[in-house]
């Protein structure tokens, strides 16, 4: 019976516990990525101010899964240091404000330069399609379409719309972040 | 647009904007030494504003640091110069507009005047002085700061903002006290201009640059020897009193002559007239005959183009014709507008350009005289801004002053063809609206106008996605491409719910098996121990995952779970 215990819990500090996949979460400056984070950690709104930096957090958002959720900084000048982070990440979840639509090219930019990087190769992308509140708000398909994500064929991939303020769509997101980490390292 | 600016042409602008007094703090809350700008609005903020600006959207405030990043286009860096703390509170207090909470001071309709009026200043500011002018100007010392200067009084001047003192370039002498709120400037600026120039001399260099050379000219000199003039007439005249009475005699008979001259001249010149407009009538009807052949011949090449057109590119033919309303060409062939032509046919222009025509030798003096006028003020505004670019001491005063008087000749033409012709009011109005907003409606428009575009192109480029998935809140790459190894998957998820009591169809695809599981994580959320039915899902989980790492230990926990 302790024997059986014992088994029990290092099976699931194995799979679940002490060893959270580690996702990074990047867009552009002011799309809500720490917004979503602390969505996610506290269930509520906050209004946050520029991340100079990054914010990191241990957020399950899905029952038995763990994440270690780095949120770095947008601006110009930090986009710069996003490389740093990239070592060992598992998932990226990468964010982007659907309501500015003149910005749209340059996330694209950067969502490709992350994932042409080494250290990113077959990294799972979620992709948030945030602040689908606002007035025009690009849809998910011409999200997905803007981002140029057909061009992504060596990695699974998910665009998903989303509001931060209300928390719609970023328990979806997560979701299948958990799937796609799980194929990931299972591939690896 | 033009090409970026590079980073030392940020930080410089930067340097110099932060230094005014005015954005030395938050526009909102007015905390010291904000970095964060929002372009929108030409202002400078703290962090903490910036938080809640960006918490607004972009269609209402875009938020860029001013240290941070690094990609500024001309335009935004032209909408802070022209912009600031200084007038946007002006203007937001001018509309009565002193609510401090964010959501509603930027909703208001002020603060959508300010947006847009800012954004033409900007887009004036770039057209003016496109990527050549800014502050590290190759001119010398002394010459970009007076540009730097003139910059800060355009936008005065705009916004009504009248505070602190300082003369130094010839523009502010001549608006007399108007606002510099650039401090650095006084030292050089009045060192290198007062000896030059004398503040007297302001006002009619002012004038002079509004209207023509040569009327400035005219105008200023009589002006510069006015006092000596008086004095020697008043003289004269002094002199001349004794015998005055004689002299008033010849000048009689003088005048009696000169009064039959003049009627004989004014007698010839009715003849003259009579001949010149009979010339006129004649020349008209000539011209009207040639204007029948060009409409013929402009009709017959219109079609011809358009089927052309229509036959290579419907796209683009649709989009010419868009154009082509916008873009009315000259005024005798103005409604050149492809569909316009159509319905006007060949009848009714005649019709009413024989009525135009002809109602215009009625009154001939008048027209030339109204249409000298303007063209003289036409050709005075564009040559004073011409050299108001070119000379140095060119205010943007000035500018902006024959900036409006452009306009006001494009409203004072419309109602120069309302009063003429009733018949041609609503064409040439047409017209004149087209002129004048083809160069206004783009720019308005072009951010918005320009991201759809390239938003168009996009889509067309690639709308596979779109047309797959238009209505889907969700996309993934399995759903795009087919699942990879769909045995595995399907394997995946089977084993995911196998503990559950019923799977739908559903829960076997992506969308079903996330909404079950957020839906257990909702259920289960208050309870922090782990039950029986998670550890089973992990090992199970585990197992079919990492199974080939693992299979032993979750092998092992399986069996003595079935023992148990």
């Amino acid at each position: 019976m302790g024997l059986f215990l014992s088994k029990i819990v290092e099976a699931l500090t194995a799979f679940s516990g002490s060893d959270p996949a580690r996702i990074l979460m990047l867009g552009l400056d002011a799309a809500g990525k720490t917004t979503v984070l602390y969505k996610l950690k506290l269930n509520e709104t906050v209004c946050t101010i520029p991340t100079i930096g990054f914010n990191v957090e241990t957020v399950s958002p899905v029952k038995g899964v763990t994440f270690t959720v780095w949120d770095v900084g947008g601006q110009e000048k930090i986009r710069t240091l996003w490389r740093h982070y990239y070592q060992n990440a598992q998932g990226l979840v990468y964010v982007v404000d659907s309501a500015d639509v003149i910005r749209m090219a340059e996330a694209k930019e950067e969502l490709h330069a992350i994932c042409k990087d080494i250290q990113m190769e077959g990294v799972p992308v979620v992709i948030v399609a945030n602040k689908q509140d606002l007035p025009g708000a690009l849809k998910t398909s011409e999200i997905a379409d803007q981002l140029d994500m057909l061009s992504f064929r060596d990695r699974k991939w998910y665009v998903q719309g989303a509001c931060a303020k209300t928390g719609e769509g970023i328990y979806e997101a997560m979701t299948e972040m958990a799937r796609l980490t799980k194929l990931f390292q299972s591939k690896r | 647009m033009a090409e970026q600016p590079s980073k030392a042409d940020i930080t410089a602008i930067f340097k110099r904007l932060r230094s005014i007094p005015t954005n030395k703090t938050c526009f909102d809350c007015n905390n010291n030494n904000p970095t964060w700008a929002s372009v929108t609005y030409g202002v400078f903020l703290c962090i903490d504003c910036s938080a809640t600006h960006r918490s607004l959207g972009v269609h209402v405030t875009f938020i860029r640091s001013t240290q941070l990043d690094t990609s500024w286009t001309w335009l935004q860096l032209r909408a802070m110069q022209v912009g600031g703390n200084a007038n946007a509170l002006a203007f937001f207090r001018q509309h009565g507009c002193t609510t401090a909470e964010a959501q509603q001071k930027y909703n208001s309709r002020a603060a959508v005047l300010y947006k847009e009026k800012l954004l033409g200043l900007a887009q004036h500011a770039v057209r003016q002085h496109g990527t050549k002018i800014h502050i590290d100007a190759s001119h010398g010392e002394t010459t970009p700061v007076q540009k730097e200067v003139d910059f800060f009084h355009e936008h005065t001047q705009e916004t009504g903002d009248w505070t602190g003192t300082s003369n130094n370039s010839i523009s502010e002498t001549a608006k007399l006290g108007s606002t510099a709120p650039v401090p650095i400037k006084n030292g050089n600026g009045s060192l290198k201009d007062t000896p030059d120039f004398d503040p007297n001399e302001g006002p009619s260099v002012e004038a002079a640059l509004s209207m023509s050379p040569t009327q400035a000219a005219a105008i200023a000199e009589p002006r510069k020897s006015l006092i000596g003039g008086k004095k020697t007439k008043s003289t004269a005249a002094r002199k001349g009193k004794g015998f005055g009475a004689q002299k008033v005699k010849t000048n009689f008979n003088e005048i009696e002559n000169r009064a039959n001259q003049l009627d004989k001249e004014r007698e010839e010149i009715s003849k003259n007239m009579a001949i010149q407009e009979a010339r006129t009538v004649e020349e008209q009807q000539k011209q009207m005959a040639s204007m029948k052949l060009a409409y013929k011949d402009m009709d017959a090449k219109r079609l011809r183009e358009e089927a052309k057109l229509k036959a290579a590119d419907p796209k683009k033919a649709e989009q010419f014709e868009r154009l082509g309303m916008g873009y009315a060409g000259s005024r005798g062939i103005s409604h050149s507008a492809l569909s316009d032509m159509q319905t006007i046919e060949q009848v009714n222009p005649n019709n009413r350009d024989r009525d135009r025509y002809d109602s215009r030798p009625k009154p001939t003096r008048n027209r030339d005289f109204f249409e000298d006028e303007f063209e003289n003020l036409g050709f005075s505004n564009s040559t004073s801004s011409r050299s108001n670019n070119d000379s140095l001491y060119g205010s943007k005063k000035e500018d902006f002053s024959s900036w409006g008087n452009q306009n006001k000749g494009g409203s004072w033409d419309i109602d120069r063809f309302d009063s003429r012709d009733n018949i041609t009011d609503t064409m040439s109005q047409k017209d004149d609206d087209s002129n004048n907003s083809t160069p206004d409606e783009p720019d308005n428009n072009s951010r918005s106008g320009r991201s759809r575009k390239t938003y168009d192109i996009d889509s067309s480029s690639s709308d596979t996605a779109q047309k797959k998935f238009a209505g889907a809140k969700a996309i993934s790459s399995d759903m795009m491409f087919g699942h990879t190894d769909p045995d595995f998957e399907t394997k995946q998820s089977l084993s995911r719910l196998e503990g559950r009591s019923g799977i739908s169809s559903d829960d076997l695809f992506n969308d079903g098996s996330s909404r079950s599981r957020s839906s257990a994580r909702n259920n289960n959320s208050y309870d922090s121990t782990p039950d029986l039915q998670d550890i089973k899902d992990g090992v199970r989980d585990g197992v079919t995952k990492v199974a080939g790492k693992l299979s032993s230990l979750a092998n092992g926990v399986m069996s003595s779970l079935q023992r148990k």
